[in-house]
């Protein structure tokens, strides 16, 4: 989880993910965070999020991410 | 058929009284009916047209699904993930050849029918400017009546049974119901299958309440229609066609009045249809959230149209901005010029390919594909200016809570969109020019002294009252929408004044189309 931490405070510095969950229906998130999440977390973890995994469910938190992250590993 | 038509009133009328009598399992079936007998109304030998698309995509979804099942079968048999991995390539590269080809042949279909005579006028042009005498003669074809919806429909269904999100539809018929459906041919909303697939197919009863607020949406959406968009329609169609006789004043008016206009034409389409489909049962997707809130281009476009940009998003944006090419150039982008480059790049672009593919779907000329252009220009250029417009902000000690500084940001948003649809209007490049080119150097204030000129062609004072209250109502909903206050509006909203409202809105109607539906014009979309 920290990683995945790093890695989205490093793109957008100004948002507490932490704490946020309306990351995406709050319009904080926008497409092109969206895709640099999406790119540096494929390095990270070693995976490959597709294109069907981009739903807000899975981007309104870091926690959402993280457990979709898991489940890829787990897949 | 057109819409605002007591035949296709009629046509509703029936459709929803078969809807409701019919036993709820056969319910699409009258569906299915309707929408075959809309489509042949409208012209009946382009119906092979949307037959062909449609049966390349079932039977491409079919052959889809089939490969999605039988490799997680076998991926699932299997204990060696290297073995996983091959039996997973050999089955998108599978995957991949069908969905290209079922893409080529439907998409096909539409670029030749859409574009043909564009690429032949190009090409005569061209041939022209190097002196030679060679002219191909233009295709004589009108276009399938919602071909740039259905093939997007079409298409989107298959990419996303290629992707897995859902199982393809064995039944035919029910999938052409859903490609076909009547009131999303013609102009949209661009609906998934996963999403108004599954709310036609559900079995619906009928109810008072939903028939009351279907025929509200729908009066509201005649009225934004035959009131509003018709009538600054006049005004915008006679200043932009003779523009040399015009004042600057009167472009400028025209260019402002023509946001409101086609707002006022394409809302007032999704009303009505919002409304039919209220009345069925079915939810059908929202196309506007207050546009004109805006406060920035790439808002506007969160807000317009709503379903076309998810439609691009889905299927150009991401993929694009995704694939190994994109994110190599933004690996390398962050190395040399450092990280924000590295992670704009790659949407910047798939950017290109999406303003590119808005532009041309917007209209067959090339005024089109530098309206996209300039649209993703904009964009480009402030989402890259961020850094610097917060910092200016700062030091300026301007707040984004800031009322005036909203005023101003969403004025600016208005204008600068009004702005560069003139290349929507003109019908050339260097028409484009002159009418920004006049619009400034013939501006003259005296033409405020008569604010009633300014609304050239509308002879007929009560049509300018009329369509000025109904700008002003548009906004004032939009304004109660946008402030959450809409609905605790309508709901203590007195019988008696409610009904009122709708009294004035029909006379309105009635009064400037006069009862004749062939005073009302087709919808603008409709043309795209």
């Amino acid at each position: 989880m920290e990683k995945l931490l790093e890695i989205m405070s490093e793109i957008r510095p100004d948002v507490d993910f932490t704490t946020e969950t309306q990351l995406i229906d709050g319009n904080i998130l926008d497409s092109l965070d969206i895709i640099s999440i999406v790119s540096e977390v494929n390095d990270a973890f070693d995976l490959e999020i597709n294109v069907n995994d981009l739903v807000p469910e899975n981007f309104n938190s870091a926690q959402a991410l993280y457990q979709l992250i898991e489940k890829l590993l787990n897949s | 058929m057109s819409i605002i038509s007591f035949g296709f009133l009629a046509f509703c009328v029936l459709t929803v009284a078969l809807y409701f009598i019919v036993p709820k399992k056969v319910q699409w079936v009258v569906l299915l009916a309707a929408n075959t007998a809309f489509y042949l109304f409208s012209g009946p030998k382009y119906i092979l047209f949307i037959v062909l698309t449609s049966l390349a995509t079932f039977f491409s979804g079919i052959a889809l699904d089939r490969i999605n099942v039988s490799s997680a079968a076998a991926v699932k048999a299997c204990s060696d993930s290297a073995e996983k991995k091959i039996i997973k390539a050999a089955a998108l590269k599978k995957k991949k050849l069908i969905c290209t080809l079922a893409t080529i042949l439907g998409m096909g279909i539409w670029i030749v029918l859409k574009y043909g005579n564009m690429f032949i006028d190009t090409f005569n042009s061209a041939v022209a400017l190097f002196g030679g005498d060679l002219n191909v003669s233009t295709m004589s074809i009108i276009l399938p009546l919602g071909i740039s919806f259905y093939t997007f429909h079409a298409v989107g269904y298959m990419v996303d049974v290629y992707r897995g999100k859902y199982p393809a539809e064995k039944n035919f018929f029910r999938y052409f119901t859903f490609v076909s459906f009547f009131p999303h041919i013609i102009q949209g909303p661009f609906s998934r299958y996963d999403g108004l697939g599954k709310s036609i197919f559900e079995q619906h009863s009928f109810s008072y309440d939903r028939l009351c607020r279907g025929c509200a949406r729908i009066l509201w959406g005649v009225f934004k229609k035959a009131v509003v968009a018709d009538k600054l329609g006049i005004a915008v169609n006679t200043i932009t066609d003779d523009y040399m006789s015009y004042s600057g004043t009167h472009l400028v008016f025209a260019l402002l009045l023509y946001s409101f206009r086609i707002y006022a034409d394409f809302s007032g389409y999704m009303d009505i249809m919002c409304g039919i489909c209220d009345i069925l049962g079915i939810s059908l997707d929202e196309n506007f959230n207050q546009p004109f809130f805006a406060r920035s281009t790439e808002e506007f476009w969160r807000r317009w149209h709503i379903t076309l940009g998810h439609w691009f998003r889905d299927y150009v944006f991401y993929p694009i901005s995704m694939s190994k090419t994109a994110q190599k150039m933004g690996k390398s982008a962050r190395k040399k010029w450092g990280a924000k480059m590295g992670k704009l790049l790659p949407g910047y672009f798939a950017l290109i390919f999406v303003w590119t593919a808005t532009g041309m779907w917007h209209g067959s000329s090339w005024t089109y594909l530098i309206w996209g252009w300039m649209s993703l220009f904009i964009i480009i250029f402030s989402t890259h200016m961020e850094d610097v417009y917060k910092k200016t902000k700062a030091f300026l000690h301007i707040k984004d809570t800031n009322f005036a500084w909203i005023l101003f940001s969403i004025i600016r948003t208005y204008v600068l969109l009004s702005v560069i649809r003139v290349f929507a209007i003109a019908n050339s490049l260097p028409m484009a020019g002159r009418m920004l080119y006049y619009s400034v150097t013939r501006f003259s204030f005296s033409a405020f002294k008569q604010p009633l000129g300014l609304f050239a062609g509308m002879n007929n004072k009560l049509e300018i009252l009329f369509a000025v209250i109904g700008v002003l109502a548009m906004l004032t909903v939009d304004v109660l929408k946008e402030t959450n206050k809409w609905e605790p509006v309508k709901q203590k909203c007195p019988m008696l004044l409610r009904n009122v409202v709708y009294t004035l809105l029909i006379c309105m109607i009635f009064l400037v189309a006069g009862g004749n539906n062939d005073l009302i014009g087709g919808f603008m979309y409709a043309n795209f």
